[in-house]
């Protein structure tokens, strides 16, 4: 999961796609995570729990929980993972007129 | 990965052997029950220490193949201890824990019969109700949970059983989406038929997964109506209802995600929306 993260928010740097997180650790093991694990995008901090408001909110049960909105807000998928998660993102980058890029490597 | 396919996928264990068979007689219903429950809580724990003292994974793999206690092999002990109890309420204990552990379709069917048969009047049937969720959703347990509210004479058990029916309508909504839509491959459709049986996909396939969901939300409204203060596996059911009643209606694929408002972890305050005109993932992760 997060190396493909990793190397999808590398890959789409310059494209109008953003990776945003809904973090459910305490802020200083989040802050440790951020740095051992090379996680540069950015996430909306729970409060510390996993019963956050946002979680509870949407009615988080498990983790992780994916949603991928197109770039009008709407849902267009969920619990899609790795490569089927790119596929997606790619199929709705393609929408926006985006030129196709080839696949990253899992694990990379 | 759906719940249910990752339930699919760890269901099946390569390797089973059939457990030792210690004579389940003696003593109560609810005692030979409860010594089997440990007979299984042994093994599993015997297991687990080996598993976690194991070196790599290839000593891990075969501790799994030659060790790992499958409830499918209890599973039958477990039914005949509930058939044997008559109308005795240990016949409930013993057919949740086959419907919490087994993954095996004609064990949970089974349990189901042995429920509707024995046990649709007891007070203790929502032990039973409280194992069903959307991530084991299946058409036996839909039979079941409609039998309970028609017949149950006890709110509680009422309540946990709408409440119950609502996440497995959504949850079959979901799986008939999955095994009928275009982009499913053989691979996905062995797992769920391995986990589901192919005679329930065909007859879920042919149902409607708006007017399933239609109903779920209806269930719900009266689950916070009229059984908001029974208890359920997440506490009152009002709460647990009102986020499931929220995520039927807002959070289905078409509708315009919700606005998120809340702080980075260095408290910079962001929202959802900044970032329209580009394709969002939104990952709910931790490590705790």
């Amino acid at each position: 999961m997060l190396p493909h993260e990793r190397s999808l928010v590398e890959k789409l740097k310059d494209s109008p796609f953003a990776l945003i997180g809904v973090n459910s650790d305490p802020r200083e093991r989040l802050r440790e995570a951020m740095v051992a694990e090379k996680i540069t995008w950015r996430s909306f901090w729970d409060g510390g729990t996993t019963s956050g408001p946002i979680a509870t909110r949407w009615n988080v049960r498990g983790w992780p929980t994916i949603y991928i909105l197109d770039a009008k807000g709407v849902i267009r998928a969920k619990e899609l993972r790795d490569a089927a998660m790119e596929e997606k993102v790619m199929e709705l980058l393609a929408e926006l007129g985006e030129p196709p890029r080839p696949r990253v490597q899992d694990g990379g | 990965m759906n719940g249910w396919l990752l339930a699919a996928s760890i269901a099946c264990v390569p390797g089973c052997q059939e457990a030792g068979r210690s004579p389940d007689r003696g003593g109560s219903a609810t005692s030979r029950v409860e010594a089997l429950r440990k007979e299984y809580d042994d093994a599993y724990e015997a297991f687990s220490r080996k598993y976690q003292a194991a070196k790599d994974d290839g000593e891990r793999q075969e501790l799994v193949a030659a060790e790992y206690p499958r409830p499918e092999r209890y599973a039958p002990r477990f039914l005949a201890l509930a058939s044997e109890a008559g109308g005795d309420p240990a016949a409930i204990d013993a057919c949740a824990w086959v419907l919490q552990r087994s993954q095996q379709p004609a064990d949970k069917e089974a349990a189901y019969a042995l429920l509707l048969a024995s046990h649709l009047e007891s007070p203790r049937l929502g032990d039973a109700v409280r194992t069903i969720s959307r991530y084991t959703s299946t058409i036996a347990a839909e039979r079941f949970l409609r039998a309970a509210i028609a017949r149950s004479p006890h709110h509680d058990v009422k309540g946990q059983a709408n409440y119950a029916l609502a996440g497995l309508l959504a949850g079959l909504a979901d799986l008939h989406e999955a095994i009928t839509g275009t982009s499913v491959t053989a691979e996905q459709r062995a797992q769920s038929e391995r986990y589901f049986g192919s005679e329930m996909l065909d007859e879920l396939a042919v149902r409607d997964a708006g007017e399933m969901r239609g109903e779920a939300e209806d269930l719900l409204e009266d689950v916070i109506a009229d059984y908001g203060s029974v208890k359920g596996a997440r506490g009152e059911l009002a709460a647990a209802a009102a986020g499931d009643l929220f995520e039927l209606r807002e959070l289905q694929i078409g509708k315009v995600a919700p606005e998120i408002e809340g702080e980075d972890v260095d408290g910079a305050a962001f929202k959802l929306s900044d970032y329209r005109g580009k394709v969002v993932v939104l990952d709910f992760w931790g490590f705790w």
